[in-house]
């Protein structure tokens, strides 16, 4: 079974993507303060990318046992490589424990990278720290992470002293970003009693205090409810249209597709496709997926199916009473007969053959990347 | 959306005056954030109530058992209320950066840490004080406790001295309790070795060698020393010295309590040990 | 129920309330390492008095250790309910076919037994550091002024259980508790020394009893009958008061909707 291969380091290289997408929506923000001197090193002279990332590599120590330790080492980055353009809303998708969220701390300057480079507006993310804090917003889920015991407005005016936002504009900007996030009446409560789509509207505007030109968000619509999950892709979308640089990470495959420009799919710690949702649907468009609704498959039959050539990936899901087959094949509707023959005395349900759609891609690249013991069991699992 | 691509011209961090206002805006900021009982129905009790009871308590034993006057006993529990209310405070601040996930956003501010960290004891030095001048006026009314009228500047400043440096052991005791989890266990070990062998009930020269040594090396000891010979009378002139090696006292702990912050936050972002999400 | 069962009920809960406080560090602090702390204070203290003999070191450990056990039974009972709450194990016992308050008569004497270690540990100190000699002037009665201090508190624990429930931060009351109660109590200070309008309070107070139990036994001259009396009447008063509080306060949680943490 051939493995879908999209991996991506630089997309100038690739064939079969259509290239980089790069229009940039507004020119980026002008230097702020004269009253900074620019960095003479050559490290921060502007390379035109709003975020860069080049062969990052993270690993951590952590022990196995408790009596006996024996120290370990994870790798849990393994040598990611991505630019970001300015005007652009890109996104980080993986599942849980993919690295999205070590790769994004990397770039926010809270995790020092074991190996490689980072550059977010041009600054070296380990030398020039200060200077990408104060032009970066960092939004993230969860419950966590405000002052529960005052306002919405106090925790607002306490980070907006902390991004040393200019004391006589902070009302202004204040109210202009609650009103942006919708929070206008609310912000006189204590933040305990926020709902959780609150908080992370609180989030949001905490993060654009000082007017980012870039702004990392990470997973920002866990827990949310879809009409939260909904007004928040309203918010990061128009952010981009008013000219922010928005990297987002997320394992929400539709949210990555409905949202972002490019996305970029991770995967135990590498990238293993980058580009628009089209062009990963695209990777695998000449596939036809057929589903199969069948009652108690056996696993001979499953492995029939595996082994001919036309299939080139099989997916199983179980239901209460039943199994539906997802089988990818390059050949087309017509494989359908062969598949119904192959199952043999199989009941079966329903059968359709469609499009990929991306989830397809996605669920395909997961399943075909990543490490070979994750990759095996896996394979086990699906038998 | 004119609002966000307004652009801002934001104070470079790395000037004085935005370090100004982090620490003073912002610690000002720290005590309704951080502080667990900054709420009346917790405070009173805690602050009020407590340390009224401690000055009673201690002046009938002290007068019980001794034949020393009960003043004695009201001065040094007074100054003592001010120790708990900075090491608590500034313990509970630590703690609930921790306990409300606000480190990671703290963090990636370009904030300038050292005004960052001084903001946080502004307000519980603050608060130390107006527990101790509570507990004074106590003292004077009802303990017999009398301030000669020329040195209450001196022992006010001496008082100063003594409740900077117990903040300052707070946040050392927080920043270890930030690896080593309950701070609260460590805060209220500070405070009762306090009672014990800094003076406060006895005199530290009727205390076996090695607990003299411990108490000297406790912050609060020659706070403390200063505070009762200002009451009675002594200036800045004999007093003076004693301030200073308090004041000294805090600033060591001060400094080792801000190394092993700096340490803490450049090893999170080595090793991620500190719960960074 | 049999009284057999409901025996071995409160015995495993007293049992298991223990083993939990031993897991705590704070309470480990508060039984163990504070007595201590006093105890050295007052073992100073006194000798700064002149008073060194060996009925005034046992009368300041009994007395510290005291202390001790006043603040454990303080927090460790003025929370009970409350943790319970927190836990999101309140709902459940008081819906469960034992009678709640068995369960909790298990818990708040769990607390006070718990006391009690510090006692032997504070006598321990005693005798390490400063050479304090063990002794008791009526060693057969010494074991019934323990049960009586230990049931006289443990019934003003359920009383506190049950009052402290009303109040959102019981923790703060409990800040406020301590001084107090050591002092009207007498533990280090004598009763007889503190002004007139105080004694009423003081012998209405389990702790003052109890202590005068376990004092008469060991370095009192006669024999502390009216205090083993007074604790074992303190403590069915103490009960009774508990019994209606508890009926009051869980009326009011399933009517607030209380029961479970929002």
């Amino acid at each position: 079974m051939e493995s879908l291969d999209i991996k991506r380091d630089s997309a100038e290289n690739d064939d079969s993507m259509t290239g980089l997408q790069d229009p940039p929506i507004s020119p980026p923000a002008p230097e702020p303060s004269p009253a900074v001197p620019p960095h003479p090193t050559p490290s921060s002279r502007p390379s035109g990318h709003a975020i860069e990332a080049i062969d990052l590599v993270r690993t951590y120590r952590t022990h196995t046992g408790v009596i006996r330790r024996k120290p370990m080492e994870v790798e849990a980055v393994k040598g990611v490589s991505f630019q970001v353009e300015p005007g652009e809303l890109f996104g980080l998708l993986g599942p849980n424990g993919a690295g999205k969220t070590t790769t994004i701390k990397m770039l926010i300057t809270l995790l020092l990278p074991t190996s490689g480079t980072a550059r977010v507006m041009g600054f070296d993310v380990v030398r020039d720290t200060t200077d990408v804090r104060r032009r970066i917003g960092y939004v993230f889920g969860g419950d966590r992470g405000l002052y529960d015991r005052v306002s919405g407005i106090d925790n607002l005016r306490y980070f907006a002293e902390l991004y040393g936002v200019e004391p006589s504009e902070q009302r202004r900007r204040i109210g202009a970003l609650l009103e942006l996030v919708g929070l206008t009446g609310r912000e006189n409560e204590k933040v305990e009693g926020y709902s959780r789509g609150m908080r992370q509207r609180l989030h949001i505007a905490r993060g654009l205090l000082h007017d980012p030109e870039v702004i990392f968000m990470d997973e920002p619509s866990i827990g949310l409810d879809p009409v939260g999950a909904r007004e928040l892709r309203h918010t990061v979308r128009s952010l981009v249209d008013a000219g922010k640089t928005v990297l987002l990470t997320t394992h929400y495959m539709f949210e990555a597709d409905a949202l972002c420009d490019r996305i970029a799919v991770i995967n135990a710690g590498r990238i293993v496709a980058l580009g628009t949702g089209a062009d990963l649907k695209d990777a695998i468009a000449e596939r036809t997926i057929v589903e199969i609704e069948t009652f108690g498959v056996t696993d001979e039959a499953v492995e029939r199916l595996r082994r001919d050539d036309d299939v080139s990936a099989i997916n199983m899901e179980e239901r209460d009473q039943s199994q539906i087959l997802l089988v990818q094949s390059d050949r087309g509707a017509h494989i359908t007969q062969r598949l119904l023959s192959l199952l043999g005395d199989t009941r079966v349900g329903k059968v359709v053959a469609r499009e990929p759609t991306l989830e397809d891609a996605y669920v395909h690249l997961i399943a075909t990347t990543g490490d070979d013991e994750a990759r095996a069991a896996r394979a086990a699992s699906v038998q | 959306m004119t609002a966000l691509t307004t652009s801002i011209t934001p104070i470079a961090p790395d000037t004085l005056r935005s370090a100004w206002r982090v620490f003073w805006y912002g610690g000002r900021m720290s005590y309704g954030m951080l502080f667990n009982w900054a709420r009346p129905s917790i405070y009173i009790p805690t602050l009020i109530g407590g340390p009224t009871f401690q000055l009673f308590f201690f002046a009938a034993l002290g007068s019980y058992a001794t034949n020393r006057s009960p003043a004695y006993f009201a001065i040094g529990n007074a100054v003592q209320c001010s120790a708990i209310a900075g090491v608590f405070g500034m313990t509970m601040a630590i703690a609930n950066e921790r306990w409300f996930g606000t480190l990671p956003a703290l963090l990636a501010t370009p904030a300038n840490r050292v005004a960052l960290f001084a903001g946080r004891f502004m307000p519980f030095v603050l608060n130390g004080l107006v527990v101790s001048l509570y507990a004074f006026a106590l003292g004077v009314v009802f303990l017999g406790v009398r301030l000669a009228p020329g040195s209450l500047a001196v022992a006010g400043l001496a008082l100063l001295a003594t409740v900077f440096s117990c903040t300052a052991i707070g946040a050392l005791q927080g920043a270890i309790s930030l690896r080593l989890r309950d701070g609260l266990f460590g805060a209220n070990l500070i405070t009762m070795s306090i009672l014990l062998f800094c003076g406060v009930n006895i005199p530290l020269q009727e205390l076996p060698g090695w607990m003299q040594l411990v108490g000297n090396l406790l912050p609060f000891t020659h706070g403390l020393e200063a505070v009762r010979q200002a009451a009675d009378g002594a200036g800045l002139g004999q007093v003076g010295w004693l301030i200073g090696i308090e004041a000294l006292v805090g600033i060591v702990y001060a400094v080792l309590a801000f190394a092993l912050f700096a340490y803490l936050e450049r090893s999170a972002r080595a090793n991620a040990t500190l719960d960074v999400r | 129920m049999g009284s057999g069962r409901t025996l071995r009920l409160i015995g495993f809960v007293t049992w298991f309330n223990v083993r939990m406080l031993l897991t705590s560090e704070f309470f480990i602090l508060l039984t163990f390492i504070s007595p201590l702390i006093f105890a050295t204070l007052g073992f100073f203290l006194f000798r700064s008095g002149g008073g060194t003999g060996g009925h005034t070191l046992l009368y300041v450990a009994l007395g510290a250790g005291m202390m001790g056990v006043w603040s454990t039974t303080l927090f460790g009972c003025g929370g009970a309910i409350a943790w319970q709450r927190w836990e999101g194990t309140l709902e459940l016992l008081v819906n469960a076919p034992t009678r709640y308050d068995f369960i909790l008569v298990g818990q708040t004497f769990g607390a006070v037994l718990f006391g009690f270690y510090g006692i032997v540990a504070t006598l321990v100190w005693g005798v390490l550091l400063f050479g304090m000699p063990i002794e008791a002037t009526y060693p057969l009665i010494l074991p019934l002024s323990l049960v009586a201090a230990i049931v006289s508190l443990g019934s003003l624990g359920m009383l506190i259980a049950t009052t402290f429930v009303l109040y959102r931060h019981a923790n703060a009351l409990g800040n406020l508790l301590e001084y107090p109660i050591w002092l009207i109590t007498g533990l280090l200070v004598p009763v007889a020394t503190l002004p007139l309008w105080v004694k009423p309070l003081s012998w209405l107070l389990a702790p003052t009893w109890g202590m005068e139990a376990i004092r008469g036994a060991t370095i009192g001259a006669d024999p502390p009958t009216l205090a083993i009396v007074m604790c074992f009447a303190l403590a069915v008063v103490y009960y009774l008061a508990a019994r209606i509080t508890l009926v009051f306060v869980l009326a009011k949680a399933r009517r607030d909707a209380t029961l479970s943490l929002q």
